[in-house]
């Protein structure tokens, strides 16, 4: 007899979903019977079995984000359900595609505070781009292929699938459609491309505005081809890293609190603003009334209500970038010279920024300088290699310092900015990407949030490597706290740290630690061509601080750049 | 209709049309209390074809535009009407919720100027 959750089973395995993390528990435990039965049925999924639901919902993050795909979570309901919740709400944020199936208690017992039971669903409203509470058996197999619709379609997200217990294990009854509507597709119009290409050519200094729609439309390519037509300068957020080649000359590098001098100037003073894939996200604007003051704003994204949200735009295209960027890269294709000579001048401007504002790694200090080391990682390691990171100084440092030819390849909490996200997000990375390198940069703040997933990367034996960026401190608090709040260092003390590389080889992870600038060249070698999971443990000063850096409330023009209480400059701000 | 001081806050309306299910209104309240209005009054009715007209009247200083945008990606909204100008507003509270159809709003520039 055929029961509701082998009708989960099925209907996964039909989309495609057969790797999947999770975590069983009691009302979810038809389905893991389903699996357990999955191979003699034909319809075998693989599950791996993560040690907190959170890292089962980052290791789908991590599946999603560094393939394309729909990653898959399971977990129980109650407290499974909830340690989902903060995977799937940064899933939101940063628009990824995940379907996450929860467990609940049996219909008889909900809304009677029945043992592990949570209103889930309500829980999910705030952090999902939609759920669903499937109370009508006959509706399972629909509701799941409408959550893989949902969670891909438009604004990618994630969906939550709340599954009754007796709904699983009930016989499959006749299945009957949803009947939800299907959003109608803008297309892009010819008067809009038109628009859109005379606004660029009538500016005198036009900017790139890069965010990561770009990468989840899968449109890099043409992307790159408008920029090798036009050779305007261009700038990207923290999720737009990778979309444009780092080979292109006129790449200025990531805008925002963090980033790069030269692109926050060059936005500054740019007189158009392209903005594709991107929602002015207020560590990208700081103050938002100067941020660009003087540029028009050409905005395109696929979901509506990111336009005219924070900045009035003057040409608002609401319209997926598959569809836009091959049009516009088709207008441009056949740029007459003498438009693209127009902006030559633009393009020195931009150079001679990018001149004044290199990165400088010739510390004189004898300890690491954090910088120099993920640079040095970023020159040797091979260029498929996927980078997660936690959040934090070292995640800015990344962002900064290494260099990315596919968004796919950095992995970075953006609108949520979780601590603990880069662990997991690595090992969902390497079940997707068996054949690439997944390094995992972590703080050690950070990655005491989910070291259990330690446990997962030895029970598969994924070849994860862990970097971790380790000054005893909650870094960029810290910073904040000596910049904004007089210097009280209140509660960001870690130095009563496990030893990492004990700690790893708990879980027969073999580990190095570092703590000198003449350690580092060897170190990255042997930790790049090691074949297996390994740990580098790195020490720094804790002095070291990320910069440059927009105080909050500040226009990005007013960047701190070398601050005098360190001891090393990363930016010569000229 | 409650007989709140709106002239510190900007109030408006809004009319959904919306694919009919148990938990619409949760989803729609939601996105308007993240959206940054409060609701002040609303009521829905059955429509034909499985669809629910929703009316709500908000307040807040939030951008309007944002939120009519944000309602409009929720799956089940199909339609989305939004009325903020005086005027108009003064009529439909006149009326009271109740007695308020998408067809009215649709046509409030030329309804508005027979009143």
């Amino acid at each position: 007899m055929k029961i509701g959750a082998d009708l989960i089973i099925d209907t996964l395995y039909k989309q495609g979903a057969t790797e999947v993390f999770g975590y069983p528990g009691g009302t979810i435990m038809p389905v893991y019977d389903a699996l357990f039965r999955s191979y003699e049925r034909n319809v075998p999924i693989k599950h791996y079995l993560c040690r907190h639901e959170q890292g089962a919902g980052f290791a789908a993050v991590g599946f999603a984000r560094s393939t394309g795909k729909t990653g898959v979570c399971i977990a129980t309901s109650g407290p499974g359900a909830t340690n989902l919740i903060t995977a799937l709400a940064d899933a939101k944020l940063d628009s990824v595609p995940v379907v996450a199936i929860t467990g609940q208690v049996p219909r008889p017992l909900m809304g009677t505070n029945a043992f592990q039971e949570v209103d889930v669903f309500g829980l999910s409203l705030a952090s999902c781009k939609h759920s669903f509470q499937v109370m009508d058996q006959s509706e399972l197999e629909d509701t799941i292929n409408q959550a893989f619709r949902i969670a891909n379609e438009g604004r990618p997200g994630p969906v939550l699938i709340d599954i009754p217990k007796d709904v699983q294990m009930n016989a499959v009854i006749k299945q009957t459609p949803l009947n939800l509507p299907t959003p109608q597709v803008q297309p892009i119009t010819l008067d809009q491309i038109e628009l859109a290409k005379s606004l660029i050519l009538n500016a005198k200094k036009p900017i790139f505005y890069i965010g990561g729609g770009v990468d989840m439309a899968k449109v890099s390519r043409q992307l790159n081809a408008l920029l090798s037509h036009t050779q305007l300068p261009a700038v990207t957020t923290l999720k737009g890293i990778g979309a444009i080649k780092s080979s292109y000359p006129h790449f200025m590098g990531m805008l925002g609190m963090h980033g790069n001098g030269a692109a926050n100037l060059a936005v500054q003073e740019c007189d158009l603003l392209i903005a594709l894939g991107a929602r002015f996200d207020d560590r990208v604007t700081g103050k938002l009334s100067t941020f660009a003051a003087k540029a028009k704003v050409l905005h395109i994204d696929v979901d509506n209500s990111e336009l005219n949200k924070l900045r009035q735009v003057e040409l608002a295209i609401t319209c997926g970038l598959e569809a836009a960027l091959p049009a516009l890269e088709q207008q441009f294709s056949l740029i007459d010279s003498n438009d693209q000579q127009q902006w030559q001048s633009w393009r020195d401007e931009c150079a001679e920024l990018k001149q004044q504002h290199q990165w400088q790694y010739d510390c004189p200090a004898q300890g690491i300088y954090a910088p120099a080391l993920l640079n040095e990682l970023s020159n040797v390691m091979p260029s498929s290699t996927v980078i997660t990171c936690d959040v934090g100084q070292h995640q800015m440092w990344v962002a900064q310092h290494m260099t990315f030819d596919s968004s796919k390849n950095h992995l970075s909490s953006g609108g949520a900015g979780t601590m603990g996200f880069g662990l997991p997000v690595a090992v969902g990375a390497k079940v997707a990407r068996p054949n690439d390198q997944v390094i995992a940069v972590c703080g050690d703040g950070s990655i005491m949030m989910n070291i259990q997933e330690l446990g997962t990367i030895k029970r598969f034996n994924l070849g994860v490597k862990i970097l971790l960026i380790d000054n005893a401190k909650l870094g960029m608090v810290k910073q904040w706290q000596e910049l904004f709040f007089d210097k009280r260092l209140s509660e960001t003390d870690l130095s009563d740290n496990p030893d990492f590389v004990k700690l790893a080889s708990a879980f027969d992870i073999p580990g190095k630690m570092i703590c000198k600038k003449s350690e580092v060249e060897q170190a990255i070698k042997e930790f790049v061509e090691f074949d297996g999971a390994f740990i580098l443990h790195v020490k720094i000063d804790a002095q070291d601080n990320v910069w440059p850096l927009v105080p909050p409330g500040a226009a990005n023009q007013d960047m701190i750049g070398n601050g005098s209480a360190d001891n090393q400059p990363t930016e010569n701000v000229g | 209709m409650s007989n709140n001081n709106h002239n510190e806050t900007p109030i408006a309306h809004l009319s959904l049309i919306c694919t009919s299910n148990s938990i619409l209104l949760e989803r729609l309240l939601q996105t308007i209390r993240y959206r940054g209005f409060q609701v002040l009054n609303m009521n829905s009715n059955d429509l034909e074809n499985g669809e629910t007209e929703v009316n709500f009247l908000v307040k807040g200083q939030a951008k309007l535009t944002t939120l009519k945008k944000s309602l409009e990606t929720i799956i089940d909204v199909q339609q989305c009407y939004l009325t903020d100008e005086k005027e108009k507003l003064a009529k439909l509270l006149e009326m009271g919720l109740s007695s308020i159809n998408s067809s009215f709003i649709n046509n409030a520039p030329q309804q508005a100027a027979n009143y």
